[in-house]
């Protein structure tokens, strides 16, 4: 290939895997509703377009593969045979495989090449025969073209082999091969088209006027042979035309003859040999390796050296094409344009004012400068929107994994997708991906029941599990919700207690029983399946939520379902927070944690062994942390009553921080503490306030931590 | 030159040394001075010398780790020298400087009392730190250089400052 296409070969992969969700989604949905044409059509389209651009980067498995699938989707959309479900499962297996080549084609890991071979005979036989075998290795007489193509035909039509050499001039005398083939159109449907390049000289003696085209076209249309001839009326003399009735179709496995098939390929096609002799044959086939060897032109080392080498080389793409890109919608980046073009204006207007300042123009100062605190914050709502994707793309692949589950866990259950459209970070969006699985699966596995049980408790046999995402203040909200049988109090206590977690006899509030669920290793499954149950995932999913800055909740009621809410930053670089100050210095505390702040009356405060400090709020007591002990800085307030508790929320506990003063609300800027120095306990990142000095911005987990252990020391 | 140094070329401001052609054979080193000692570092690792400003103090650091600095967006943990080597802390003047240098990939600042001169110390005027026993900790000196009568300690700056974060990793572990 001439041109260097690597650096399109990223879009290409992006694309891809879009038009690989498209058909995926289209394939669960066609279950549904099988006579949707526009979903059909729109399945057909996505594999076209893999096809076509796989075609241009040179993955001619991709293609080729493609090709198959598309060759039983046309099928489909022409109505030969209606869409079943074996015939769904089939394409959905073909659209794992197709996911698995594109894989492939990027430098992941090798396709399992039988598995190809036979979804290949699958579709092939499927799009022949409307009928899914399951082996069609076994009854070869199925794959030639003969038997079923007539069979399928459909009658009072006829099939018409096209094949037309268009003659040199055809460009000269302004007609257009298009509009013929248009034509042709509207007497009947097109079958296959190919298109022969071969007649092209070489490119020195080549005749930009002349047409060196060779169509093949099979058609299928109710009107006479006389009437398809009449198309090609005008371009008789000199071009060459053959229309030949076609009974047959065409040979499901047809491929495009830009791509070369391998000869056993074509020689099975043309019936001279058997696939299973061809197998045989291949598997007799010796490696180049073993050949060198026999002939003592190199040693076994030698060969497994270069062998090594080979696969070193083979491995290394897959460290390249990493890099991350992002599709924003242009009316993003249009709205951004217009933006930059306001600052632009703002700052030049500016820049004249202070070339001849004086002070009579000091409101218009004022207000210049307002206006540029306008745009800035405009500006940087719109840039950290390019980074917030809808989470549809996320959600999207959980039909596929419920419908796989249920099938597999014998259960009826129905996904119920809201609030797609709902946009977060994209580092979010990729991250979260990983513990919706995991609630999935575990709702799929435990939380419904089988039907039996459903039905003896009066519920529908039918589950249902709901995902919804919506914005709350400045975060955003994922619900997995099932109408199951709900956490189990008494068993999931008996199996902490069994498991050494908690000791016999302690009280635990509901919600510090539903978290025991998130320890790592606890599983309350009574037999362990291959979808969940091995107490591996509920920990994991707590973990990565709170590596985004988010938290995990539990609502659930016995009998009647669970609910897991995740609660996420909608972007990880710049947060909310509330500024306090405690003696000179400031620290920033994210405001999503605070639920309130109050100053406490002095009968509220009480002490427990005559150190450990509790307020009272709203009838509950909660432990107070003194930010200047934890941190070991003077404060100026020592009296509770005198300073600002501010109480803040983790999981499942709330703490009051004491402060010496709130100085006010402001959006700021997460710098990594980390990059140059460490992290520090208690504190989440630093930020630069507007006069260029460093605050930090407070971790509160840690912070709480800090001062449990701070105390524990001082015990 | 550098057997000319007199005490005026000790104070020379910041922005001078700091524009002083960089030219490049390996023995060059910015001196600074704590209290009457001078010091040298490697004239490659520094990224460059800003004028003393108050930092954010870290909570529950080591004493030697000073706070952060914003430099131009970036955190800059800085680290006070004197502190470091166990020498009684002063008041900043005028003269206070902060070294900026690369450790590894990490920018970090240093606060020494005034940068001096850009020294050229031929490899024949270096000599292997001396060893003092328990009581003088030389493993942060890749050598002492002399320069006219001066004594120049030569320091191991990422020795200086890796050691810092072990030991303050070290630290946060016996706390917990």
């Amino acid at each position: 290939m001439s041109t260097d296409l690597s650096q399109f070969q990223d879009a290409f992969f992006e694309e891809s895997s879009e038009h690989l969700t498209t058909i995926e989604d289209g394939l669960l949905q066609l279950e549904q509703r099988p006579d949707d044409l526009d979903l059909l059509n729109r399945i057909f389209r996505a594999a076209h377009s893999i096809k076509g651009n796989s075609g241009m980067f040179g993955f001619t498995a991709v293609g080729q593969f493609t090709h198959k699938m598309e060759t039983l989707l046309d099928q489909l959309r022409n109505g030969k045979f209606s869409v079943t479900p074996e015939i769904t499962d089939i394409l959905l297996r073909s659209t794992d495989q197709l996911k698995i080549l594109i894989e492939a084609a990027r430098g992941g890991a090798a396709p399992d090449t039988d598995l190809l071979l036979q979804l290949e005979r699958e579709l092939a036989a499927a799009a022949e025969g409307g009928e899914a075998p399951g082996n069609t290795s076994s009854t070869p007489s199925q794959t030639s073209p003969a038997a079923t193509a007539v069979a399928s035909s459909t009658p009072g039509l006829h099939r018409f082999r096209i094949t037309w050499a268009a003659p040199a001039w055809l460009f000269q005398r302004g007609l257009d091969p298009v509009r013929m083939i248009g034509e042709l159109e509207d007497l009947g449907t097109i079958i296959s088209r190919t298109l022969d390049t071969s007649r092209f000289p070489a490119f020195e003696s080549l005749d930009p006027e002349s047409c060196y085209l060779t169509w093949t076209l099979e058609l299928e249309t109710p009107k006479e042979q006389a009437v398809v001839e009449g198309v090609f009326d005008f371009v008789r003399d000199g071009g060459e035309l053959t229309i030949e009735a076609s009974g047959p179709a065409i040979s499901p496995v047809v491929t495009d003859d830009s791509e070369p098939k391998p000869l056993g390929e074509i020689l099975v096609e043309s019936g001279v040999v058997s696939r299973e002799t061809l197998d045989k044959a291949l598997s007799q086939q010796k490696r180049l390796g073993e050949i060198l060897v026999e002939q003592h032109a190199a040693t076994p080392q030698q060969i497994s050296q270069a062998l090594q080498k080979q696969g070193e080389a083979a491995a290394q793409p897959k460290k390249t094409g990493d890099a991350a890109s992002i599709r924003v919608d242009t009316g993003k980046i249009d709205k951004l344009i217009n933006l930059v073009g306001e600052l632009v204006i703002t700052q030049s207007m500016l820049s004249s004012l202070g070339t001849r300042f004086d002070m009579s123009q000091l409101p218009v100062l004022v207000e210049r400068v307002a206006q540029l605190e306008r745009n800035t914050r405009e500006i940087q709502e719109r840039v950290m929107g390019i980074r917030m994707l809808p989470i549809g793309s996320t959600f999207s692949r959980f039909p596929r994994l419920v419908r796989d589950l249920s099938g597999k866990a014998g259960k009826k259950i129905q996904l119920l997708l809201s609030g797609e459209e709902t946009e977060l970070d994209k580092t979010v969006i990729e991250s979260i991906g990983d513990p919706l699985t995991h609630l999935v699966r575990n709702s799929a596995d435990h939380g419904l029941e089988p039907p039996e049980e459903r039905l003896a408790a009066g519920k529908p046999e039918l589950g249902t599990i709901r995902m919804n995402a919506f914005h709350e203040g400045g975060s955003i909200c994922i619900t997995v919700e099932d109408d199951g049988r709900g956490l189990n109090r008494d068993k999931i206590l008996a199996k902490a207690i069994k498991q050494g977690l908690i000791a016999e006899g302690e009280k635990l509030s509901d919600d510090q029983i539903n978290g025991l669920i998130f320890r790592p290793g606890f599983s309350t499954a009574d037999k362990i399946t291959d979808v969940s149950g091995r107490g591996v995932g509920m920990d994991v999913v707590k973990k990565n939520i709170e590596a985004l800055g988010g938290t995990v909740s539990i609502k659930t009621a016995l009998g009647k379902g669970t609910t897991f809410t995740l609660k996420l930053p909608l972007t990880l670089a710049i947060i909310e927070g509330m500024t306090v100050r405690v003696g000179r210095e400031s620290y920033i505390i994210p405001l999503v944690s605070i639920l309130e702040s109050i100053q406490p009356t002095a009968s509220s405060v009480k002490t427990i062994t005559g150190k450990g400090e509790v307020v009272e709020v709203r009838g509950s007591y909660h432990p107070i942390v003194r930010l200047s002990e934890a941190f070991s800085i003077e404060a100026d307030c020592q009296d509770p009553t005198k300073a600002i508790l501010v109480m803040l929320e983790t999981e499942q506990e709330r703490v009051a921080v004491m402060v010496d003063e709130l100085l006010g609300q402001q959006q700021v800027v997460i710098k990594s503490l980390e990059k140059n120095f460490r992290k520090v306990e208690g504190i989440a990142g630093a930020t630069i306030l507007g006069d260029g000095t460093v605050s930090f911005i407070l971790d509160v987990r840690g912070l709480i931590e800090l001062s449990r252990h701070g105390m524990s020391v001082a015990a | 030159m550098a057997a000319g140094t007199t005490q005026a070329s000790a104070t020379l401001s910041a922005e001078a040394t700091a524009g002083l052609g960089l030219s490049t054979d390996g023995n060059q080193f910015l001196s600074f001075t704590l209290g009457e000692e001078h010091y040298g570092v490697d004239i490659l690792r520094i990224q460059e010398i800003k004028g003393y400003t108050a930092v954010t103090r870290i909570p529950n650091t080591p004493g030697f780790i000073k706070g952060v600095l914003n430099l131009r967006g970036t955190i800059v943990p800085i680290v006070n020298l004197r502190s470091k080597f166990g020498m009684p802390e002063v008041e900043p003047t005028m003269f206070t400087v902060i070294v900026v240098v690369v450790v590894r990939d990490r920018i970090m600042g240093v606060i020494v009392d005034a940068v001096s001169d850009v020294l050229d110390i031929a490899a024949k005027d270096i000599q292997p730190p001396p060893q003092f026993g328990t009581n003088v900790d030389v493993s942060f000196l890749s050598g002492i250089g002399k320069c006219g009568d001066k004594l120049v300690s030569l320091l191991n700056i990422d020795q200086v400052l890796t050691a810092d974060e072990t030991e303050a990793i070290h630290a946060l572990d016996q706390a917990a």
